[in-house]
């Protein structure tokens, strides 16, 4: 598998105000990738800049082997891209707004209006294709622009917040298409601050805040620093500095009976159970506890107060 | 340049335009004022040609004829030099329409796609262009045409004879009138580039006019004759900065400054 998105140190300032830097990170052919980060993180300039529509103005980047700084024509051919407005023109019927877009990107009409029926259809919009998409609910006008970005067959697909204000069975359908987009083959980058839907629907993400704060697998990120919950016949306390002399442990708290040990590495639970065995304890069950990608995103971004700034 | 992406630009601004009411009513307000006004100066000097004052006035502005009434001579007079005020219809109107070129698309946050798309900035500005020319010049020659109907159906009894068209308002109406409305569409396209707000960009683009109604009034008050090599000179005056203000449009259409640059 080829990587279809090479960024290497990529920056983009402008004027004194820096928005992006030092952005090293890979996404490969055909995978979901989730794109994380507070308000003015840089998932939109970031976005922006793949798509060729700015300019970095450090470091370099490819996109399906096109750079990004001279290829702009031939980029914005190959990519989709669902801005986070849907942008669609109200006066305009659905079909006028999808045939407008097939006409920009030069899809043969024939292919346009197979497409056309495609999506208006897999959306639920075919009856309400003539009519002005001013007319549309949230939902529609959002399933309408996903559409539009999907219409001249990209192989790669950035999709911004193509949830956001969809009902559940809305957001469910978008999911399932973009699961199906996935499984075509295209490469999507997903950016999202619905934690859950990037889980569900991302192997590997970046967490942003002008530079990359984290780069994995959600499965890493989210075993990273795990924790275990330890129950045991007698009370924890004594136990608690036993614990934390085994090296990857983080912290250990006592609660009754219960011990619950964080650990930087979640390889070392065996050499944990092996030191409170050794040190007496009589465990009675060890239960790993999974973080929610929601944790790991908080932590690695730090307190509201700084996220804000 | 790929004219498949012209021509979807052109057929989606016509699209919305003919789907605009609003926007029709008034693009055919300054024209229909500009055909009325002069029906009514010209009516008022034909209801008595042979009034006093009416004499006076002709007398006045030196288009006195011989052996024609003097209100019918006035007649005349306002059909012919009406044409420098006419022009500022064919150089007004693009402006109506071209303010929304950027500018409204940035209002109204469709921008964005429309810049991730393939098509150039060429494509897009020349799809946009032609959408607010062709319009403005045919709405110009419809009311040219009612124009020319009202302005003889009066002259006619007095003078036996059709006044308008003449050479120079054909001439000025075929090659002009598109090159005016090139012009104020240029105009209100690089403005629109640069500003988010297509109101203001309304309002200084409708500046690009005042040259336009000072050239129409002057020539109307004085009544001075500016002739078909006037009007030739002016079509290839206007041709040269119908270039220049095209190509700024072009150069000020650039999709960062665009996407980043609010106000």
């Amino acid at each position: 598998m080829s990587a279809a998105i090479e960024l290497e140190q990529l920056g983009k300032r402008f004027g004194a105000f820096t928005a992006l830097s030092g952005v090293t990170l890979q996404v490969q052919e055909g995978e979901v990738f989730g794109l994380l980060g507070p308000n003015g993180a840089g998932k939109t300039t970031l976005t922006r800049i793949l798509c060729g529509l700015i300019a970095p103005t450090d470091g370099s980047a490819r996109v399906l082997g096109f750079d990004v700084a001279s290829s702009g024509e031939a980029l914005r051919s190959a990519v989709g891209l669902l801005t986070e407005q849907p942008g669609l023109y109200d006066r305009l019927s659905g079909w006028e707004n999808l045939m407008y877009f097939a006409g920009l990107y030069s899809v043969p009409r024939a292919a346009a209006v197979e497409r056309l029926e495609r999506y208006l259809r897999l959306f639920g919009l075919w009856e309400r294709r003539l009519e002005r998409a001013g007319t549309y609910s949230k939902g529609m006008r959002q399933k309408l622009a996903i559409a539009r970005a999907l219409l001249h067959a990209p192989r790669v697909i950035f999709l911004d917040e193509p949830t956001s204000g969809l009902d559940p069975q809305a957001a469910r359908a978008v999911r399932d298409a973009v699961a199906e987009l996935a499984r075509e083959g295209r490469t999507i980058v997903l950016c999202s601050h619905n934690l859950d839907e990037v889980e569900r629907l991302c192997e590997n993400v970046a967490v942003l805040k002008r530079s990359v704060l984290a780069l994995a697998k959600v499965a890493e990120l989210r075993r990273g620093r795990a924790q275990v919950d330890i129950a045991l016949q007698a009370d924890a306390a004594p136990l608690c500095e036993q614990a934390m002399r085994v090296p990857g442990v983080a912290k250990a708290l006592p609660t009754g009976s219960t011990l619950t040990v964080q650990l930087d590495d979640p390889a070392a639970i065996p050499e944990l159970v092996a030191a409170l065995v050794q040190a007496g304890a009589r465990i009675c069950a060890v239960v790993p506890q999974s973080r929610a990608l929601e944790d790991v995103y908080l932590e690695l971004l730090g307190t509201p107060g700084e996220r804000a700034s | 340049m790929r004219w498949g992406r012209v021509r979807a630009v052109l057929r989606k601004e016509l699209l919305e335009l003919v789907g605009n009411r609003g926007l029709l009513a008034s693009l055919c307000a300054l024209p229909a004022i500009m055909t009325v006004v002069p029906w009514g100066i010209a009516w008022s000097y034909a209801y008595d040609p042979n009034d006093v004052a009416v004499r006076e006035i002709a007398r006045y502005y030196h288009v006195l004829q011989q052996g024609v009434l003097p209100g019918a001579s006035l007649v005349e007079a306002t059909a012919r030099q009406w044409l420098g005020l006419f022009l500022v219809t064919p150089m007004f109107l693009p402006v109506l329409i071209s303010s929304q070129a950027v500018a409204g698309e940035k209002e109204k946050r469709t921008i964005e796609p429309l810049l991730a798309s393939p098509a150039s900035g060429a494509e897009i500005l020349l799809g946009k262009s032609l959408a607010a020319v062709i319009p403005a010049t045919l709405i110009t020659w419809l009311f040219f045409a009612l124009f020319s109907v009202g302005m003889d159906f009066i002259a006619r009894p007095l003078l036996h004879r059709l006044v308008v068209p003449d050479a120079t308002w054909l001439f000025a109406m075929v090659v002009l009138a598109p090159l005016l409305a090139l012009l104020g569409n240029a105009i209100a396209v690089a403005i629109s580039a640069r500003l988010s707000d297509p109101r203001l960009t309304q309002q200084l683009a409708a500046l690009c006019v005042m040259p336009g109604v000072g050239l129409g009034v002057t020539q109307l008050v004085r009544f001075s004759e500016l002739g078909i090599s006037f009007y030739a000179a002016l079509a290839v005056a206007v041709a040269i900065v119908d270039a220049g203000v095209l190509a700024l449009a072009a150069r000020l259409f650039d999709r960062e400054r665009i996407l980043t640059r609010w106000g």
